[in-house]
């Protein structure tokens, strides 16, 4: 569990989410062939999906192909999903991949490991371009945690299931693209951090 | 960083990426990605109409648990069960086609005595007795003792 400061503190700043049903009841259901389940499956995920191409891509309506791209494939690939219970951890994998795909054939990458963000464009003039700016400078999986709490306002809870590792891992993930992010702001002449 | 910095850090990030929360349209993916759907909808009919619930069931704690405990039960209910009448007869046949000597052991005798009581233990002696052309009444158990070690 992680009880830090800045986790208090992003919970007064970020809605709290309501408590949804596991997916398992639902990945079965879909399995069966039912539309409604995989359709509340979808909703469910799509914003984390969404925030997960984001933070791949740079770019909102490319991040919304490529999470409906991951749930076409998933639609397809469901039945061999084998631990039902990873269900999201299963589509941000594939959501991942959908948006390198993406990248490539919009030539977005540099090079293939290299996933940068086409939408920070460097101007110092805006504090909203300096920030995206300084999440460019991130490694992609801070840049993806970064993208999920603040984005899509999602638990550690939830983030976990998502990108499977621990709240804890998570946690110390987050507090290090703060301090980088923090970093790169106070170069870059922001004295509040 | 302080708590106030950490604040402002949040509010710039949140203020920088955090645009209008994403909506699934699931009208327009199935218009999209109508094959993927076909193959989702064709799913259906190949499952059962009633799914099995049985082998999702038992694969719950609580069932094994249960599972377990009924087996305990219905063993304790056969072994803590008051012997039949049959089994009374079983001996009595089995004990046809014993020898005197046999019928007269320890085991034999507790085997009746667990069966039919002390009436059991005296109705294989007797037939211990007849068995050896001896008359019940002119013996004393010292006698039949000796008898049967001679035997």
């Amino acid at each position: 569990m992680c009880s830090t400061s800045e986790k208090e503190g992003l919970e007064r700043v970020l809605p709290k989410g309501p408590v949804q049903e596991p997916d398992v009841a639902l990945v079965e259901a879909a399995i069966r062939g039912d539309p409604d389940s995989f359709t509340e499956l979808c909703r469910r995920h799509y914003p984390a999906m969404v925030a997960i191409a984001h933070s791949a891509l740079g770019d909102r309506h490319l991040a919304e192909d490529a999470a409906q791209q991951a749930f076409a494939k998933a639609a397809e690939k469901l039945p061999q999903l084998k631990k039902k219970s990873q269900f999201a951890g299963w589509l941000a994998a594939i959501c991942r991949n959908a948006a390198q795909d993406i990248a490539r054939s919009t030539k977005l990458l540099s090079s293939a490991d290299d996933v940068s963000m086409i939408a920070a464009e460097p101007r110092a003039d805006s504090v909203n371009e300096t920030v995206k700016e300084a999440l460019s400078k991130l490694s992609a999986s801070a840049r993806e945690v970064i993208f999920l709490r603040y984005y899509d306002g999602m638990s550690y809870e939830q983030m976990s299931a998502v990108l499977g590792i621990s709240e804890q891992a998570i946690n110390g993930r987050l507090r290090r693209a703060k301090r980088k992010l923090a970093n790169y702001l106070r170069c870059k002449g922001f004295g509040k951090v | 960083m302080n708590k106030k910095d950490d604040k402002w850090l949040d509010e710039l990030i949140s203020r920088t990426i955090n645009t209008t929360k994403p909506k699934f349209d699931s009208e327009k993916w199935k218009q999209k990605y109508p094959d993927e759907f076909k193959t989702l909808l064709s799913r259906a009919a190949k499952a059962p109409a009633h799914p099995i619930r049985w082998t999702s069931f038992l694969k719950k704690p609580i069932a094994k648990v249960a599972a377990a405990a009924v087996i305990i039960l219905v063993i304790g209910f056969f072994m803590t069960r008051p012997a039949p009448d049959k089994k009374v007869e079983i001996v009595e046949m089995t004990n046809a086609t014993k020898s005197p000597a046999e019928m007269l052991t320890l085991k034999s005798l507790t085997i009746a005595y667990h069966n039919g009581g002390i009436e059991a233990v005296e109705k294989q002696c007797d037939k211990a007795i007849e068995k050896l052309g001896l008359k019940s009444e002119r013996i004393t158990v010292q006698e039949l003792l000796t008898y049967i070690d001679g035997v």
